[in-house]
């Protein structure tokens, strides 16, 4: 008798785990403004979304733009200049990694550091490219200025000059 | 008991192949006919996916690939010098073969990443609009991984060295390339 109620409990358990989540569920998320993300952009780009990083389209984070995917099937690998469009998906996929953190980011309530964004680069959290940046160089602090809503577009542009070619 | 342990060892080796690498090297084909193993088989192939450690070839390769004259085609260039710079600023200039395909040996030169890549033959020189990074991952270093055909919205197709298509064709290597003639 016993081990029929325990095999019914596993029973439930198992149903449950196996519930499909209600489609129609949203998460909240608030994000750092758009405008500004133009300044963040081009370092992710050059710094993150090479072909074989970030550029790949099955990477988490997925990052567009001229030196790496491309959003348009016609357009190639650096071809023409990243597009404002690429620019919008490289904005989702920075609000969308994390949601609910960064919404508590932007509400104060959290710091950036929490965020998989800042971490990974930092190689905080292991990260297979190694370190990116440093707290407080450059390229650490165009994400970390963008988070906290006052974005250092000069560290952005040395940030991501860092990655381009010299002319 | 001690063949169970065999058994148990066998199934382990077995169990730590990576079936996604051993599928890409299933899809790279056999070697063509009359070339011989050595540095001009398999030109165009992601050379690290199997002269890397654990791929099973020697020797191992840092870093691999091959370059061709244009974008629209695949004739060859010789000769060409490919530059490359780790991020420490050290340097190492390869030579294409008459395959195009140029490669440095692990135990020669191992580069600290990123990596920057500028091409020339003299006239014409290019540079790699981005660096070659490390993602911790073998193959990483084969410029084919990356720069695979046709060209896409994810790959910029192979590696070429005159832009413009109007360039004539520079001389082809010699028909023996790759069957006892230069570059074996």
């Amino acid at each position: 008798m016993r081990s029929a109620r325990l095999v019914a409990l596993v029973l439930l358990a198992s149903t449950a785990a196996c519930a499909i989540p209600d489609p129609t569920t949203t998460v909240h998320l608030d994000c750092p403004d758009r405008a500004s993300f133009a300044a963040v952009s081009p370092f992710l780009e050059d710094g993150c979304g090479t072909l074989y990083c970030h550029g790949a389209p099955a990477r988490p984070l997925r990052i567009q733009g001229f030196s790496g995917l491309r959003r348009d099937p016609s357009d190639r690998p650096g071809g023409d200049p990243t597009t404002v469009a690429e620019v919008d998906e490289n904005y989702r996929a920075v609000c969308g990694l994390e949601p609910e953190i960064m919404s508590a980011v932007v509400a104060g309530q959290s710091l950036p550091e929490a965020l998989l964004l800042v971490q990974k680069p930092r190689n905080e959290t292991h990260h297979k490219a190694g370190i990116i940046v440093k707290a407080g160089d450059d390229g650490d602090t165009c994400l970390t200025s963008w988070l906290g809503g006052q974005v250092d577009g000069k560290a952005c542009q040395r940030a991501a000059a860092l990655w381009q070619l010299p002319p | 008991m001690r063949s169970a342990l065999l058994l148990l060892g066998v199934a382990l080796l077995a169990g730590c192949a990576n079936p996604v690498l051993d599928e890409e090297r299933t899809a790279l084909g056999g070697e063509a006919v009359g070339v011989p193993h050595g540095p001009t088989h398999r030109p165009g192939q992601p050379c690290t996916l199997c002269h890397a450690a654990g791929g099973g070839a020697s020797p191992t390769f840092s870093v691999a690939g091959t370059l061709y004259q244009k974008a629209s085609g695949k004739i060859p260039i010789e000769g060409a010098s490919i530059d490359l710079t780790d991020a420490l600023g050290a340097t190492y200039h390869l030579k294409s073969n008459c395959v195009g395909t140029f490669y440095v040996e692990e135990t020669t030169w191992t580069p600290t990443y990123p990596v920057r890549v500028q091409i020339t033959d003299g006239t014409t020189t290019i540079k790699m609009l981005t660096q070659v990074s490390d993602e911790g991952v073998q193959p990483v270093a084969s410029c084919s991984i990356c720069h695979s055909d046709p060209a896409s919205a994810t790959s910029p197709g192979h590696l070429f060295l005159d832009r413009d298509p109007l360039i004539p064709d520079r001389a082809i290597p010699a028909q023996t390339c790759g069957r006892g003639g230069p570059g074996q």
